[in-house]
């Protein structure tokens, strides 16, 4: 199999990919816990393949040097990757539902995926007991957050996962990429 | 039906989590509580507030303690017309309760007897 090369289109769409998943990230920053992202990476998995690495890493950079440092960081250095595995893993999986559960599952332990970083700063602080018990209790506090999260990510995937995911690949086909 | 198991499977789910969130979450006591408020503004000097209150959450104590603060969703921004902006200068207010940092916003931190809490205008110095 020959390997595909990295051409200048791919660099062009994957600008313009940060550029959607950037503006739409600021834009959804007033309301808690309803975002665009994890629909974005799952979509731009499923339709632009590998390039969506590029987007997440360059989508952290940017966030790292648009908003104040804080642990927030060292969350989004992993968490966006799960959606975008999800999405390269199970790309012939072309089901509203199944998305739209997924996106919501993901949402629900968006908290949880982030007391990874709270067990990391416990067990350095005080040891595995502590570590645990500092992620349980993160975790536990920012349920109801994840369970809005859940509901948005379970809608915005619902309403928009049909257009944007016929509009995408129609993109595809027309730069053949 | 593969559709259906999975509809059930991930209410279920959903429900799961929930439950924990009642059964491990904050929990609240009804009735009188004394419970002291150590505020810090950013002079630097502690006030210190002893107070009874039926308050079931912080938010409330601190109501019956003359802190008027302001928020932004849940995140406190300013107390007693002292904002706290971490994008201007790395500022917030930090909450503590009997010395370990609060895990929950000032309107689900639950309010205990005996309680110690302290809000103190903070720098980040990372």
């Amino acid at each position: 199999m020959k390997a595909k090369k990295f051409r200048i289109l791919d660099i062009a769409v994957i600008g313009i990919m940060v550029a959607i998943m950037l503006a739409a990230k600021v834009a959804l920053d007033v309301l808690p816990n309803i975002e665009l992202v994890s629909f974005l990476v799952i979509i731009y998995a499923l339709c632009f393949r590998w390039r969506v690495i590029f987007v997440i890493i360059i989508f952290v950079a940017l966030q790292a040097l648009l908003y104040p440092p804080g642990d927030w960081i060292i969350m989004y250095i992993y968490i966006w990757w799960i959606p975008a595995v999800i999405g390269l893993v199970f790309k012939k999986v072309d089901n509203i539902w199944i998305w739209s559960m997924i996106s919501g599952l993901y949402g629900l332990f968006f908290g949880a995926l982030c007391s990874l970083t709270y067990f990391a700063f416990g067990y350095i602080e005080g040891g595995l007991s502590f570590g645990l018990s500092t992620a349980f209790a993160k975790w536990i506090s920012g349920i109801p957050f994840d369970l809005t999260h859940c509901a948005g990510n379970f809608v915005v995937m619902l309403v928009l996962y049909i257009p944007i995911r016929k509009a995408l690949t129609g993109i595809k086909k027309t730069l053949s990429i | 039906m593969k559709i259906a198991i999975a509809v059930i499977a991930f209410i279920l789910v959903i429900g799961l989590v929930a439950g924990a969130y009642f059964a491990f979450g904050p929990k609240t006591i009804e009735g009188s509580k004394s419970v002291t408020v150590i505020f810090t503004d950013n002079s630097g000097v502690p006030d210190t507030y002893v107070i009874d209150t039926d308050a079931l959450y912080l938010a409330g104590a601190m109501t019956q303690a003359g802190l008027k603060y302001e928020t932004k969703d849940t995140y406190v921004t300013a107390i007693n017309g002292i904002t706290a902006d971490y994008d201007k200068d790395k500022s917030y207010w930090a909450f503590y309760v009997n010395d370990e940092y609060c895990n929950y916003g000032i309107f689900e931190q639950p309010v205990k007897d005996g309680d110690i809490f302290r809000i103190e205008y903070t720098i980040y110095e990372g």
